[in-house]
C-alpha cells in the first residue's frame, strides 16, 4: 500500500487504472464499516421480515390490513412534503441573500444558519416544547394581540413548526452552495435583451437554481420520514409518524419482524422517491451545463 | 462513568480466575428515585452481607434483553421489567424462580413463575386544585364527564396496561370482578367521550411534567410518579379516591444469566419484608411483600394505595388475562390513538 502510494506520487503520469485501485484501497475502512455496522444488520432486518416466525410475506399484509400501519405512512408522507415546502419558502429567499449581501453580512446569515445547526437537536426541541406549552411565549403572544388558547404542543402545527426550524439549514445550505456558483452576468444579458428583472429571475435564475432545490427538498424530505424526536417530544400519538409505530412494534410487543417490515417499507419508499427525484432533476442538470458552457 | 468503570475492575477482580464469579449485573430503570432505592434498600445491604459486587446496568429495555438472548451473550442477571412481558416469555427470555416458602408473601395473582413481583403501582385519578377549587371532581367517571368537568385530561400512553382500559371500565359501571375478559372496545368508546379533551403523554417524565407545569387539569397517573409530581412542586394535584387500578412490576433472571443462583438469592433478599418496605418507601411506589409496612412520608402518604386507609380501592388487574392478550391489546390501542 505505502509502495503503491509512494510509486503514484512519483510517477505523476501514472494510468487511470492504477489510481483507480488506489482509490479504492482509500474506500476500503469507509466501506468495511458501512458492510459491517449498516449492510448486514440491515439485511437481517429485512430477511427477519420475510422469515420469521415462517416465510412468506405475512408481516406486510398485515400491515396492509391492521388499520394503523398505512395512515401512518400517509400522514408521514403529507408532513414530509409539508415541512419541505415550507422550508423551502422560507430558505429560498433567505439563500438568495447570502448572496446578494457584503461578504460581513453574509457571515452573519450564515452564522445564523449554522448556530441552530450546531445546537443539539434535544436542546432545540425542548426549547420547543416550553415556547409551544399552555401559558408558553407563543400562547402569550397570541393572547396579547386578541387570540386567546393558541396552545400549539400536542398538534399538527406545533410539530410541524418546530420540524421546519431543526430542519432549515439542510435546506438553506444546499441552495446556497447552488445559487452562489450560478453566474449572475446571464441576468445581465437577459435584461440586456429585453427582459424585465422578474423574467430574468423566472426564466434563468430559477431554473439555474433548481438542482439546489432538489437536492434540499430530498434532504428534508428524506430526513422528515425518518424524523422521531419531534413528534415524539412535541406532538401527540394522535398524529404520530411512521418511526413511532416502529418503536412501538419492536420495544413494546417485542415484533421484531412486524418492525422490521415497517422499516423496510419506509426504505423502499424512499428509495423509490431518492429515484423519481434522480430522474426529475437530471434534464434540469443537463440544461444548467449547457447554459454554463454557453 | 468513573465510578462504574472502577466497580467493573473491581468486580472482575473479585471473581478471580472465574470472570467475575461473585459479581451480579443488575438492571433498573436509570438514575432517577426508583432504582436509588432499589441499590439503598437492596444492592447495598446484599453486598454488605455476601461480598458479592453488584454494577448497575440499565435502562431496563425488553427489546434489548431479547437481541441479547437471541444472539447467546447475556450479561444480565436480575432485571426489572413489567408483569405481562415476564408472564408471556417465560421460559424463552426469562429463568424460572424458585421463591420457596416466600412465594405466599406477595398480593394473590402478582407471582409468576418467571417475575417476582417489586413494586406495586396504582392508576389514581388527580386533579389540579388551580382548576376545579370549589367544585373538584369526586369520581372516576368525572374523568370521562368534559361537560361538568371542563378541561384537559392527561394520561400515559406509552403502554395501556397499567389500568388504563380498566379505569375507563370501573368508571363506566363495570363492577371489578366482570372487568375480565376486557372489552376494550367498550373501554376505548368511554375514551372516546373525552378525545378532543385528552392529552397522551407518550413517558411518564412527559407526564409528570406536565402535571408540575399545570399543562393539565386531571390526570391518571401512575401513584409512584403522582408522588413525584408532588414532591417536584405540583402541590395542587390532589387525589380522588375511587376505584384505583392497581399493576406490579417483577424482577426477572434473563435466560442464560451467567449468575443464576446468585440472582435468584438476590430477588429472595430483596422480597422480604424489611428490604420491601425500605424500598418502598425511597421509592414511592407500593411494597410487594404484604407483611412490609413502610414509613412514608407526609407526601407518599397523599397518594398511598396500599396503607390501610385506601386499600379497599384497590383493583388488581389480571396479569394473565393481560399476558395471554397484550399484543392485540396495544394494537387496538395504537390503532385508536393514532387513527
Amino acid at each position: 500500500m505505502t509502495a503503491a502510494f509512494t510509486s503514484a506520487t512519483a510517477d505523476k503520469a501514472a494510468r487511470p487504472s492504477r489510481r483507480r485501485t488506489l482509490a479504492g484501497w482509500f474506500l476500503l475502512p469507509a466501506t468495511a464499516v458501512l458492510v459491517v455496522f449498516f449492510f448486514y444488520p440491515l439485511a437481517a432486518i429485512v430477511w427477519q421480515s420475510f422469515t420469521q416466525p415462517s416465510y412468506g410475506v405475512g408481516h406486510y399484509l398485515a400491515l396492509l390490513n391492521d388499520g394503523v400501519s398505512t395512515t401512518v405512512l400517509l400522514r408521514t408522507l403529507r408532513t414530509a412534503l409539508v415541512v419541505s415546502t415550507c422550508t423551502l419558502f422560507i430558505a429560498y429567499p433567505f439563500a438568495y441573500a447570502m448572496t446578494k449581501v457584503a461578504p460581513r453580512a453574509r457571515g452573519v446569515l450564515m452564522l445564523l444558519v449554522l448556530l441552530p445547526f450546531w445546537t443539539s437537536v434535544m436542546a432545540r426541541n425542548y426549547a420547543w416544547y416550553l415556547l409551544e406549552q399552555r401559558d408558553g411565549v407563543i400562547e402569550r403572544l397570541f393572547s396579547a394581540i386578541g387570540f386567546d388558547g393558541v396552545v400549539l404542543l400536542g398538534t399538527v402545527t406545533g410539530v410541524t413548526v418546530a420540524m421546519v426550524q431543526v430542519m432549515l439549514p439542510f435546506m438553506v445550505l444546499p441552495l446556497y452552495s447552488s445559487m452562489s456558483s450560478i453566474d449572475r452576468r446571464l441576468l445581465d444579458a437577459a435584461v440586456s435583451l429585453g427582459a424585465s428583472p422578474y423574467r430574468a429571475l423566472r426564466t434563468v435564475y430559477l431554473p439555474l437554481s433548481l438542482p439546489g432545490v432538489v437536492s434540499g427538498c430530498s434532504l428534508v424530505f428524506i430526513m422528515t420520514l425518518g424524523f422521531f424526536v419531534t413528534p415524539a417530544l412535541l406532538g401527540s400519538p394522535q398524529e404520530s409518524l411512521i418511526s413511532q409505530v416502529i418503536q412501538t412494534r419492536v420495544s413494546s410487543l417485542l415484533d421484531f419482524p412486524g418492525g422490521g417490515a415497517l422499516g423496510t417499507v419506509l426504505l423502499v419508499v424512499t428509495l423509490v422517491l431518492l429515484f423519481a427525484v434522480s430522474r426529475i432533476s437530471r434534464p434540469t442538470a443537463g440544461l444548467s451545463k449547457v447554459v454554463d458552457g454557453a | 462513568m468513573v465510578s462504574l468503570v472502577l466497580s467493573v475492575t473491581a468486580a472482575c477482580g473479585v471473581g478471580g480466575g472465574g470472570g467475575g464469579k461473585d459479581s451480579l449485573v443488575f438492571v433498573s430503570y436509570g438514575k432517577g428515585a426508583y432504582q436509588d432505592g432499589q441499590q439503598q434498600a437492596w444492592l447495598k445491604p446484599f453486598e454488605a452481607r455476601t461480598g458479592t459486587k453488584i454494577v448497575i446496568d440499565g435502562p431496563s429495555d425488553n427489546a434489548k434483553l431479547k437481541a441479547m438472548v437471541k444472539s447467546g451473550k447475556v450479561t444480565w442477571d436480575v432485571m426489572d421489567t413489567d408483569a405481562f412481558t415476564a408472564r408471556e416469555n417465560c421460559g424463552t427470555l426469562f429463568e424460572k424462580i424458585d421463591m420457596g416458602e416466600l412465594a405466599n408473601d406477595f398480593p394473590p395473582g402478582t407471582l409468576s413463575e418467571c417475575g417476582v413481583p417489586d413494586a406495586m403501582f396504582g392508576l389514581i385519578l388527580m386533579y389540579n386544585e388551580k382548576t376545579y377549587g370549589a367544585h373538584p371532581p369526586t369520581r372516576l367517571a368525572d374523568f370521562f364527564d368534559a361537560k361538568a368537568f371542563p378541561g384537559k385530561r392527561l394520561i400515559y400512553s406509552g403502554d395501556p396496561g397499567v389500568g388504563t382500559l380498566e379505569a375507563g371500565l370501573l368508571a363506566d359501571g363495570v363492577a371489578p370482578k366482570d372487568l375480565y375478559p376486557l372489552d376494550v372496545h367498550r373501554a376505548l368508546g368511554v375514551y372516546d367521550r373525552i378525545k378532543p379533551d385528552l392529552t397522551l403523554a407518550q413517558t411518564y417524565g412527559q407526564q409528570q411534567q406536565s402535571m408540575v407545569g399545570n399543562q393539565a387539569d386531571m390526570a391518571l397517573v401512575v401513584s409512584a410518579r403522582a408522588y413525584s409530581a408532588l414532591a417536584a412542586g405540583g402541590t395542587s394535584w390532589k387525589p380522588v379516591w375511587d376505584r384505583v387500578p392497581v399493576t406490579w412490576d417483577v424482577l426477572t433472571i434473563p435466560k442464560g444469566s451467567p449468575h443464576k443462583k446468585r440472582a435468584q438469592e438476590l430477588i429472595k433478599f430483596a422480597s422480604q419484608p424489611k428490604q420491601s418496605a425500605k424500598f418502598a418507601a425511597l421509592a414511592g411506589a407500593g411494597p410487594a411483600n404484604t407483611a412490609a409496612r413502610p414509613a412514608l412520608n407526609k407526601l407518599q402518604r397523599q397518594v398511598d394505595v396500599f396503607g390501610e386507609a385506601h386499600k379497599n380501592t384497590q383493583v388488581v388487574i389480571d396479569g394473565q388475562w393481560w399476558s395471554e392478550n397484550r399484543a392485540t391489546v396495544v394494537n387496538a390501542w395504537t390503532k385508536w390513538m393514532t387513527g
